[in-house]
């Protein structure tokens, strides 16, 4: 949605009042199916002094918190005479109009990728409840634990699939910003300090590698549990077979003894 | 936990073992004596179901306890032990009934409380086994029975339908395997079936639900009986001792009939599928109303009381009316057996019966009420 507004007209809905009529808001898609409110002021240079405060409140309107990083939110950049407030659900810029077009390209960019981080976060928090119960079957795999071998095998689809898109993920985070360096470039960096993304990814490596070392170490456990039930089972029907040839071999011997 | 589906179909089977005990032994032969032909008619065909159902029930009864036990955190080795004892205390108490109430030449006939001792011994390690094996064994006891019969000749050992040996080790082992009363080709096949029903119907592990429904038992079952049917059917093909005109074709309990064990495993898997889905508490529920069908209290008493103790009751009512005709026997004619099967009408000894059951109930009430030993109390002070 793109709200337009003539200058002398008042703000179209989901406008905060304060800033120029000519403000706008835009969605921004992200990769997760949900969208990013986009509010960009364009500087006209008679703005008030306290329209940045308006852009601030504007965007902590919808609370979105990461109290697992003490990171505090919104955030407030302020580089190349722009003024940028961004939390993950809404942001909001004050920049000369043609500096838009990197704003937006550069927090669609950021929104995404911090988007996608949360989310593997969010999984590997799920996690760990898991993981704890599961922890004796990365020991050894027995009959009672036969039933649930579907459930480690769901949990181990999970963790890869996570371990995978961390992966994908620190392949973009670990990308060295352009040279020249660009307004785009330098916002995503700052955001990226701000938020944390480095270390989180850091740390959400080192947790996956946690996890998927466990579930590795389960499935080897249930993959060798099923071999051996199945040489087992062999096995058995083997003696069960050579079992009841003794036997009808003892019997007609007793059958013949008796006669 | 009890299930009061196999304490139902428990009483009835002993209540079915009492009144074919009491009629057989006292009056099989009364009307007939002199033709030596057999009195019993179509109505006597679900009397061959009790021990079928006594023993299938063996094996659901022992998968419960399994569960139970390893829930407790019972040890593999001790649940083996209690396994093996109580396996060798049946076949004790198996041998000592043969002596004192069959008397000393029937010590080695293979009545059924030595293949209940001997399916404890098996299950010692069947249970161990993954699934296809005990069926493989099944299997393998049904199919064989008949080959082997044929092999051993059979009809040789049975006279005026009971088993007669001669005391030699061929006789005795082979009355064991293949001739006797219950021998382990087939009859072994009824706890071991049992076993697998009882790990697949109620003893889910955990919250984790049973790996097969009451209504999965009964389509099983079904199954079964269609295979029954189509065995009775080709029963004419069969070269194996033909049944008497009153039961289906190919449908002999001695020796059990490929009919005869489609049958009644059939029969016993509906029973307990049927009345699992009607009286027991459906699973994942702890609510003790949530059964389908509520029984009184004194009902459901009196079916826990008498499954409880079955193997008493067993032992008890050969006791009440056997010896009495031995004694009988001797005082008239010198000889113990010289009344057995001709004693009195099938309908007095059946009423006999009927009156010795009834008996049972506040017999049983005041020994559990003086803390008194029964048969069970025993086994489990042996062998727990």
């Amino acid at each position: 949605m793109t709200a337009d507004s003539s200058p002398d007209s008042t703000p179209a809905p989901g406008i905060p009042a304060g800033v120029p009529a000519t403000s706008r808001v835009e969605m921004l898609p992200t990769a997760a199916g949900s969208s990013h409110a986009l509010l960009l002021v364009p500087r006209t240079g008679d703005e008030s002094p306290d329209a940045a405060e308006v852009l601030h409140r504007w965007v902590a309107e919808t609370p979105v918190s990461r109290p697992r990083h003490r990171i505090e939110l919104p955030i407030l950049l302020r580089l190349y005479n722009v003024d940028l407030v961004w939390s993950p659900s809404r942001s909001a810029a004050f920049a000369s109009e043609e500096r838009c077009a990197s704003i937006r390209e550069a927090l669609t960019d950021f929104t995404n990728l911090e988007a996608e981080l949360t989310a593997i976060e969010d999984g590997i928090t799920a996690a760990w409840p898991a993981y704890e119960a599961d922890l004796p079957y990365a020991y050894g795999f027995s009959d009672a634990s036969f039933s649930v071998r579907d459930t480690l095998l769901a949990r181990y689809g999970t963790v890869k699939s996570l371990q995978g898109r961390l992966a994908r993920l620190t392949k973009q985070i670990t990308q060295p910003a352009p040279q020249p360096p660009t307004l785009a470039g330098q916002i995503g960096e700052r955001l990226r300090e701000r938020l944390r993304v480095e270390e989180r990814d850091e740390a959400a490596d080192g947790e996956l590698e946690v996890l998927s070392d466990h579930y590795d170490a389960c499935g080897q456990r249930a993959s060798d549990f099923m071999i051996a039930r199945r040489e087992n089972m062999l096995s058995w029907t083997i003696i069960v077979l050579l079992a009841t040839e003794t036997l009808l071999f003892a019997i007609d011997l007793l059958s013949n003894a008796g006669t | 936990m009890r299930h009061l589906s196999i304490d139902i179909l428990r009483t009835a089977a002993i209540f079915m073992m009492v009144l074919v005990h009491f009629v057989e032994n006292l009056s099989a032969t009364y009307d007939t004596q002199d033709s030596g032909g057999h009195p019993l008619t179509p109505w006597w065909l679900p009397s061959g179901l009790a021990a079928p159902l006594f023993t299938l029930l063996t094996g659901v009864s022992y998968a419960i306890w399994l569960g139970v036990q390893q829930r407790r955190g019972v040890s593999e080795d001790e649940v083996n032990r209690r396994t093996v004892r109580r396996g060798l205390f049946l076949i004790g108490l198996g041998f000592a009934f043969n002596i004192f109430v069959w008397l000393p030449e029937d010590t080695f006939n293979w009545d059924v409380l030595t293949l209940i001792g001997t399916a404890m011994l098996a299950f010692s390690f069947v249970r161990h086994l993954p699934m296809p094996v005990p069926l493989l064994i099944v299997a393998l006891l049904a199919a064989f029975a008949p080959l082997l019969r044929a092999t051993t000749d059979y009809p040789a050992y049975w006279q005026n339908y009971h088993f007669d040996y001669d005391f030699t080790l061929s006789d005795v082992l082979l009355g064991y395997l293949v001739v006797g009363y219950f021998p382990v080709f087939p009859w072994l096949l009824y706890p071991i079936v049992g076993l697998l029903v009882g790990r697949g119907v109620f003893a889910g592990v955990g919250s984790q639900p049973p790996a097969l429904t009451s209504r999965g038992l009964m389509a099983a079952s079904g199954v079964l009986a269609l295979a029954a049917v189509a065995s009775s059917l080709l029963a004419p093909l069969q070269t194996e001792t033909a049944s008497v005109d009153w039961r289906p074709p190919g449908w002999t309990m001695f020796p059990a009939s490929t009919t005869y064990i489609l049958g009644t495993v059939a029969a016993g898997m509906l029973l307990l599928g049927l009345l699992h889905h009607l009286v027991d508490v459906p699973d994942g529920s702890d609510d003790r109303r949530a059964a389908r069908l509520q029984l009184p209290a004194s009902v459901t008493a009196f079916f826990n009381r008498t499954s409880r103790h079955s193997l008493s009751i067993y032992l008890l009512h050969h006791v009440a009316h056997l010896w009495p005709l031995w004694i009988y026997g001797v005082a008239s004619q010198g000889e113990p057996t010289a009344h057995w099967q001709a004693f009195m009408p099938a309908w007095a000894s059946a009423g006999l019966g009927v009156v010795f059951f009834a008996a049972c109930v506040p017999l049983f009430a005041w020994l559990d009420r003086h803390d008194l030993p029964t048969a069970e109390s025993v086994m489990r002070w042996v062998c727990d």
